[in-house]
């Protein structure tokens, strides 16, 4: 324990005030007019602005949502019981803004950026607007370095560029999160010496749960530091319990987090989990502030909402820096129900969406990505040679093998062509299979697919098919080490590195003991 | 509160009219009295503010219930609301007309609140600092509120201008919370 003298305390109490200058203060006021369920009627504040930061007694801020003809209609951040009729209300000047920055990186943060973790104030001088225009058609360039999410059926067949917007979408209960979660923990290979030395930049991750419960958000964040991808990552939460303007605010939070690496020449991915939620929140503050309901009790502008939003998601031209935000937006549907109006809304913004199904996830395909209908409609071009040679035959395959998979059930003879389609696109759909938390990296995926496509596991019973692959992997990192730094490096399959897989297979498939 | 426009345009010509006929003052004691009324009797409001009630027959209680001494000049005036079908209007428009008077007159009402009186010396300094500011003429309404500490705080419309100890103490606090104090 450090001994602490009166004196000390006093100097310091001294140095602290000596650059306080006492002067009048002035400032715009209003009166509240009408409080209750999280809104508040103001009159006066003749000056504010629109979506303008106010504050209210108890230290309760509140953000102007509507401007009417003699009254302001505001939305409160804080516990609305602690405001009064007939309250003053300041105004601040200032239109929600919130801390960015490096600072940022490692802590829970709730949308107006004061910390959640406990760990102190955040010391950054850089603060932004929560809501911001998004980019202009000059200021971007096309998407085109790749966003590695670690799972090889994404990675394969859905692949997601820096600067896109790819929307996970399923039913509750289907690893959305999940896969989030594994992107997030799959940057992690983007902030090491050998990335650098092959120029692929890190990527920064901002994590916004929105009206989550906190234990599972708890959860996220024990597992990103568990795997250490807290170091690079921001959760930002507003959780169920929250009330309904900091759920609304919190994913343009979560863009300018990311925009502030964006804009500086560096990339982030931000994690949106879940619109649906966030939807429901602004419907809510909607209604209370009166506005016209639309379909499904949303209001009019809805679909803004979400378009304002995933626009600011952008891949920087070179002038600006080159940086990028990618956005993974996540909704939940009711029974796989697609053509809801935010499901549909959200999937015409972005560009691709990966589908979960809970048929494909309690049949143990896990990730229950259905491949079929999940598509990349920009990422095609920011995939790396390598895996773009060896995804082609992989798609053909399992469309195949999905289309005769029906057929199959009856029982009734097949040709042998029929069979060998079957046997191939089982051992593909069980290649595909991968855990959570274990991101796979992209040339391991490279040569997995090439396994599998090439019919190199063709005499391996389907049982067996994850186990030979983690089998060759590891006799392979034994005695053919070269085979992923060639891949790593080149980005390309090249004909030797082919023979060299082929020749590996061969040894091990004549040592591999086949389960009974 | 709502100070719909077509008040305050009858409120307005109200005002000149009564200018141009120099008899303001008497006009001022008959908005104040119907004013009164308005506020201790919720049944006058209700009645001339009713749908129902006929217009010429709320003329007929608006005089009645003035006793019938209202100045030609106002009498004139709820005559031609009455015409014009907007004898709902009086209420608000007797209640904005203090405020018109205010605006055309140059007269700034603002109220000012300290923890103990002020002295008169003290006021005045306070009106000539508000005169400069403003520009016009300034008129005082003084409040107490032992809780400001020492200070005063001044109340212009929207505006506030804080000069109190209690908000010196809480930007003092502000201070050494916003920042981190290191021991060497």
């Amino acid at each position: 324990m450090v001994d602490i003298r009166p004196d000390e305390i006093t100097a310091i109490i001294r140095k602290q005030l000596s650059g306080y200058e006492s002067e009048a203060v002035i400032y715009e006021v209003g009166t509240v007019l009408q409080v209750g369920d999280g809104i508040a009627r103001v009159y006066g504040l003749s000056k504010v602005m629109a979506s303008e930061l106010v504050e209210f007694p108890n230290e309760v801020f509140g953000l102007v949502l509507n401007l009417e003809e003699d009254s302001v209609g505001c939305v409160l951040f804080g516990d609305c019981s602690l405001v009064k009729e007939g309250d003053i209300v300041k105004r601040t000047g200032k239109v929600a803004s919130m801390p960015v920055g490096e600072a940022l990186l490692g802590r829970v943060i709730n949308p107006l950026g004061f910390p959640l973790d406990g760990k102190g104030i955040i010391e950054t001088k850089h603060f932004l607007p929560i809501e911001r225009k998004a980019l202009g058609v000059l200021d971007r360039s096309p998407v085109k370095e790749p966003l590695q999410t670690g799972i090889t059926a994404v990675d394969a067949m859905i692949p997601i560029g820096r600067g896109q917007r790819e929307l996970i979408i399923g039913d509750r209960q289907t690893g959305k999160t999940a896969v989030a979660i594994d992107a997030i923990i799959n940057q992690k290979s983007t902030h090491t010496e050998e990335s650098k030395k092959l120029g692929i930049n890190p990527v920064y991750c901002v994590y916004v749960a929105v009206g989550q419960k906190s234990s599972t958000v708890a959860q996220v964040v024990a597992k990103l530091h568990e795997h250490g991808a807290m170091d690079y990552t921001t959760v930002i939460t507003a959780s169920a319990s929250d009330p309904a303007p900091l759920q609304f605010i919190a994913p343009y939070s979560g863009a300018t987090v990311g925009e502030y690496f964006r804009d500086s020449g560096r990339h982030s991915l931000v994690i949106y989990d879940d619109l649906t939620k966030q939807a429901a929140a602004y419907r809510e503050l909607s209604l209370l502030l009166r506005r016209p309901p639309g379909r499904e009790a949303y209001p009019g502008d809805v679909f803004y909402l979400h378009s304002r939003l995933l626009e600011r998601s952008s891949k920087l031209s070179d002038r600006l820096g080159g940086g990028s935000l990618t956005a993974l937006p996540i909704i939940e549907t009711q029974q796989g129900d697609v053509s809801a109006y935010i499901p549909t809304n959200v999937i015409s913004i972005t560009d691709g969406q990966i589908y979960l199904e809970p048929n494909l996830f309690n049949a143990g395909v896990r990730p229950a990505i259905n491949v079929g209908i999940s598509v990349s409609r920009v990422g095609g071009s920011a995939q790396i040679k390598a895996l773009r040679k060896v995804a082609g035959s992989l798609k053909l395959d399992l469309a195949q093998y999905r289309e005769l998979e029906a057929f199959a059930k009856f029982g009734s003879d097949l040709d042998s062509s029929t069979l060998n389609t079957l046997s191939r696109g089982a051992r593909l759909v069980e290649l595909l299979k991968q855990n959570q938390y274990v991101p796979i990296p992209i040339e391991k995926q490279v040569v997995s697919v090439f396994l599998g496509t090439s019919g190199l596991m063709d005499q391996v019973p389907v049982v067996d098919i994850k186990r030979y692959e983690k089998e060759f992997h590891e006799y392979a990192e034994m005695r053919y080490k070269d085979i992923y730094s060639a891949i790593r490096e080149s980005k390309e399959l090249k004909d030797d590195t082919i023979n060299t897989i082929k020749k590996a297979a061969a040894e091990l498939s004549s040592t591999f003991k086949k389960s009974e | 509160m709502s100070q719909s426009k077509v008040a305050k345009i009858y409120a307005e010509s109200l005002y000149d009219y009564a200018v141009a006929q120099n008899n303001l003052e008497n006009v001022i004691t008959d908005v104040e009295k119907l004013k009164w009324l308005f506020v201790h009797s919720a049944e006058l409001l209700r009645t001339v503010q009713s749908p129902i009630v006929r217009s010429i027959d709320k003329l007929a209680i608006i005089r009645g219930a003035a006793k019938n001494s209202l100045t030609t000049e106002f009498d004139g005036f709820i005559n031609l609301l009455t015409k014009k079908n907007r004898i709902d209007f009086i209420p608000e428009i007797v209640e904005i007309f203090s405020d018109v008077c205010d605006k055309k007159e140059g007269v700034l009402r603002v109220t000012v609140t300290s923890a103990i009186a002020l002295s008169d010396e003290q006021m005045q300094s306070v009106k000539d600092m508000l005169h400069v500011r403003f520009n016009k003429t300034i008129v005082i309404t003084p409040l107490i509120d032992a809780e400001l500490i020492g200070g005063f705080v001044v109340r212009v419309g929207d505006n506030v201008i804080d000069a109190s100890i209690v908000n010196k103490l809480k930007q003092i606090k502000k201070k050494f919370i916003n920042t981190s104090i290191s021991l060497n």
